[in-house]
């Protein structure tokens, strides 16, 4: 598997504990339940990306100590 | 004299629409004259009416947005760069929109804004899908916009851009650290990624010490 085959599976399962009772706004691309940001991102659209590009800016934020 | 753009046509701008209220509320409390652009209202040929012919001092867009734009009623666009962004010139500046930070905000500064508030990214929020008929009791989309409405409410109270902007990210700050609590559920949890997303893109251009 590839660095961005890990990187989109690491995602997908950090997405699977997204609360199902809630919604994510994401400016222009609406309103994503948790099964939609799974499926944005195996397919590796634009959204999927920008979902992905969240994720690793927050890892980012904890590796640095920004968050902990 | 206060000018806030509310659009409503979907429900992310729904949820922006019903959580402005407060703010209209208050700029009245305090003595500001509002002009309060909702619905089909928020369209560009107001918009920039308004703009060029009233004494217009603080603007908050709540619309969807771009790098170098602004957009109100059914996305039509408001203030795009290069093109009216001198309408802004003497003027603070909130945009809860996306992106609008990166292109138009220092573009705003530089045709004369004093002070241009946005995000240099997606702004994004989280919601409970069976409060979209109450917006305001939603305590999770609360975590998102209780920081953006405290930067507006601050602004309206006369404190600085500056201080305003500080204030914000101090909420924000306080909310991931609500949430890594020990208490908070996982689920919950996941939330933090969100709340980090917005206040690292949430930027201002122009004067620190700028006053409504």
């Amino acid at each position: 598997m590839n660095k961005n085959a890990e990187i989109r599976e690491l995602v997908m399962v950090r997405l699977s504990t997204f609360p199902s009772d809630k919604k994510i706004c994401i400016g222009k691309y609406g309103e994503l339940s948790r099964e939609d940001m799974i499926k944005h991102v195996s397919n590796e659209d634009e959204i999927g990306k920008k979902i992905i590009e969240i994720e690793l800016a927050y890892l980012r934020a904890l590796k640095e100590g920004i968050v902990s | 004299m206060f000018l806030i753009t509310r659009p409503r046509h979907d429900d992310i701008l729904h949820y922006l629409f019903v959580w402005s209220t407060e703010l209209i509320d208050l700029a009245l409390k305090k003595g500001k004259k509002v002009v309060d652009l909702s619905d089909n209202k928020a369209n560009k040929e107001r918009v920039a009416g308004i703009l060029d012919k009233t004494p217009i001092r603080f603007v908050m867009f709540n619309g969807h947005g771009d790098d170098n734009l602004v957009m109100g009623h059914r996305d039509e666009e408001l203030i795009k760069s290069p093109g009216n962004e001198k309408l802004l010139r003497d003027k603070i500046v909130y945009c809860r929109s996306c992106n609008s930070a990166k292109k138009l905000g220092p573009d705003s500064v530089i045709s004369g804004a004093d002070a241009f508030i946005g995000y240099d990214s997606e702004f994004v929020f989280v919601y409970e899908a069976k409060s979209i008929t109450k917006p305001l009791d939603d305590k999770t989309a609360a975590l998102f916009l209780t920081p953006t409405n405290t930067l507006v409410s601050s602004i309206i109270k006369g404190n600085t851009v500056k201080f305003s902007y500080e204030k914000s990210q101090e909420l924000f700050r306080q909310n991931i650290n609500k949430l890594l609590g020990s208490a908070t559920s996982d689920e919950d949890r996941e939330l933090i990624r969100y709340l980090y997303w917005d206040y690292s893109h949430q930027i201002y251009h122009g004067e620190d010490e700028a006053k409504y």
